[in-house]
């Protein structure tokens, strides 16, 4: 047992967690019909506004490129590590977290495994209905070069996000019940990221703003890379800022857990 | 009568009960209502942003457009407040609805008192408050404002009979529930805009198979002088045949329900 790597125990987590997840089929296809109605209630509702208004494009989209937008949000929305505020909250409220004391692997390393499978489950079901919609709907030119970006963007989300949600979830070793701070912050997030409308739509004083919050990654610059409104000057200096984000997201995390484990305290068990 | 008034005053204890436990985590109980309050108001922003940039959707101007997103946030909310599926569903599969079934009180107090969102009343709230903002623009009869109402509450009395049967059905052949909180989130997010842009088949889609727009989108129609006063009779009957063959096939299921308890 000594002997076994990280990454072996990682991926005995990842496989126990996407085990759990496909216990529940009926969740799964509910989930994959529910990601699809999203985008698509978006498209016929801008596709209504398109039409009324008699224009190519607004604010710089055209409809084809909001198509882009609304599917890539989708595919970004699984990216983001919301999952782990929940958990974590159960966790601490329920006492499992002392489990974890006598796990071969740390709390943190096994809440990672926990999303990484959830993600796999999404890509595997919900994902594969997303992208076959969005290759029958959309026709919008991606190069190599913006889906590669697209990628590491998704990446730089994924790592901004587990510091921000494991920060969340540290709360519920100080207060009792915090469904309510996860729940409000994951929504503020998800609309100043763009999640609801593109930031290019908001007020020039709100957008200014929304650009330099790191929850841009999460949507908003993904969705206009993968639809091509990135000029490719701007993608590099994106990315950086983005992984300065990421890096300072997940040390922040690392230092209010090391405070947060210590009041680890349970009525569980 | 008597039976009518003991169980009113179950809902009413049953409801003060459940506010005095919501308020048990006072922070957390904020934070909620917090949180439900501002989900309306993107909802508002996010209208309001479509028709900054654009001409917003043909036939509806901006005013009517806020006061549909209103409407369905309260709608949406009400639902909630009397059933929250995640909460219906649990009790099922834990057995914890079998004690409730004793009691000498209607099931569906019983039910509507305990597996609703209490928290919901910050959604309500501020639903409100957007349909009001957008009222003085709008003008309506007394007649048609009664009407309104009317339609109002027997699509919402359809709306709830038909989640109630989608929750059991969904226990019943698959031991779970949570995808019912979806499709309820999905399908209201869907009408939170004019069931004109989805066509025909859609408005006939969320009439007959999913019934929300017998709370939402007819009445407002009616409201906004998009539809003449006869079409409210149709409506209503409708919406209250509906809830009495929800109800029926609701009662049918749930007399033969075996609990998931021990």
């Amino acid at each position: 047992m000594k002997n076994l790597t990280l990454n072996t125990k990682l991926l005995s987590y990842f496989q126990i967690f996407l085990k759990q997840s496909f216990a529940f089929r009926m969740e799964a296809i509910a989930n994959a019909a529910f990601n699809v109605a999203f985008p698509i209630t978006m498209i016929i509702v801008w596709t209504a506004v398109y039409r009324t208004t008699g224009t190519a494009a607004i604010n710089g989209f055209t409809l084809p490129q909001l198509y882009v937008y609304f599917f890539a949000l989708t595919l970004s929305d699984a990216f983001i590590m919301y999952g782990i505020a929940w958990s974590m909250e159960y966790d601490v409220n329920s006492g499992s977290i002392y489990t974890y004391l006598t796990k071969p692997l740390s709390y943190m390393a096994s809440v990672l495994a926990g999303q990484a499978a959830g993600l796999a489950f999404y890509l595997a079901t919900a994902g594969i209905c997303v992208l076959v919609i969005f290759v029958a709907l959309v026709h919008v030119p991606i190069t190599a070069a913006t889906a590669a970006a697209f990628v590491a963007e998704l990446a730089i989300a994924s790592a901004i996000s587990f510091g921000i949600m494991f920060m969340l979830g540290c709360i519920a070793f100080y207060v009792p019940a915090i469904e309510g701070i996860i729940d409000v912050s994951q929504f503020i997030m998800m609309f100043l990221g763009g999640g609801l409308v593109p930031i290019a739509m908001f007020p020039k004083w709100a957008s200014a703003v929304m650009y330099i919050l790191p929850f841009q990654y999460f949507y908003n610059l993904p969705a206009t890379t993968l639809a091509g409104l990135q000029p490719a000057g701007q993608l590099l200096p994106a990315l950086l800022f983005g992984a300065a984000w990421a890096l300072l997201s997940v040390m922040a995390c690392i230092a209010v857990w090391n405070r947060a484990k210590l009041r680890m305290d349970t009525v569980g068990v | 009568m008597a039976n009518v008034t003991e169980n009113l005053r179950r809902l009413w204890l049953a409801n003060l009960y459940a506010w005095k436990d919501a308020l048990a985590y006072r922070l957390d109980f904020i934070f909620l209502i917090v949180d439900y309050f501002v989900f309306p108001v993107v909802n508002f922003a996010t209208i309001t942003i479509i028709y900054t940039v654009s001409s917003g959707i043909a036939g509806w101007d901006y005013y009517q457009a806020v006061f549909l997103i209103g409407l369905i946030g309260l709608v949406r909310n009400v639902v909630r407040y009397a059933v929250y599926p995640n909460g219906f569903v649990r009790a099922m599969q834990q057995g914890t609805i079998d004690g409730m079934l004793t009691r000498p009180y209607s099931y569906l107090v019983m039910i509507v008192s305990n597996f609703g969102s209490k928290t919901c009343i910050g959604a309500i709230i501020s639903s409100i408050g957007i349909m009001l903002f957008a009222l003085p623009h709008i003008s309506f009869t007394p007649l048609t404002g009664l009407a309104f109402a009317a339609m109002v509450a027997s699509g919402t009395a359809a709306l709830i009979m038909f989640f109630l049967l989608l929750i059991l059905l969904s226990y019943k052949y698959f031991s779970g529930g949570n995808w019912v909180n979806w499709l309820l989130n999905t399908i209201l997010n869907a009408n939170e805009y004019p069931l004109s842009i989805y066509g025909i088949v859609g408005t006939m889609f969320f009439t007959f198979v999913l019934p929300v727009s017998l709370a939402v989108y007819f009445p407002a129609e009616v409201l906004l002088g998009f539809a003449s006063l006869n079409y409210t009779v149709g409506v209503v009957a409708l919406a209250l045949a509906m809830a009495i063959a929800f109800h029926r096939a609701f009662y049918a299921l749930f007399i033969n329900y075996a609990s998931g308890g021990g």
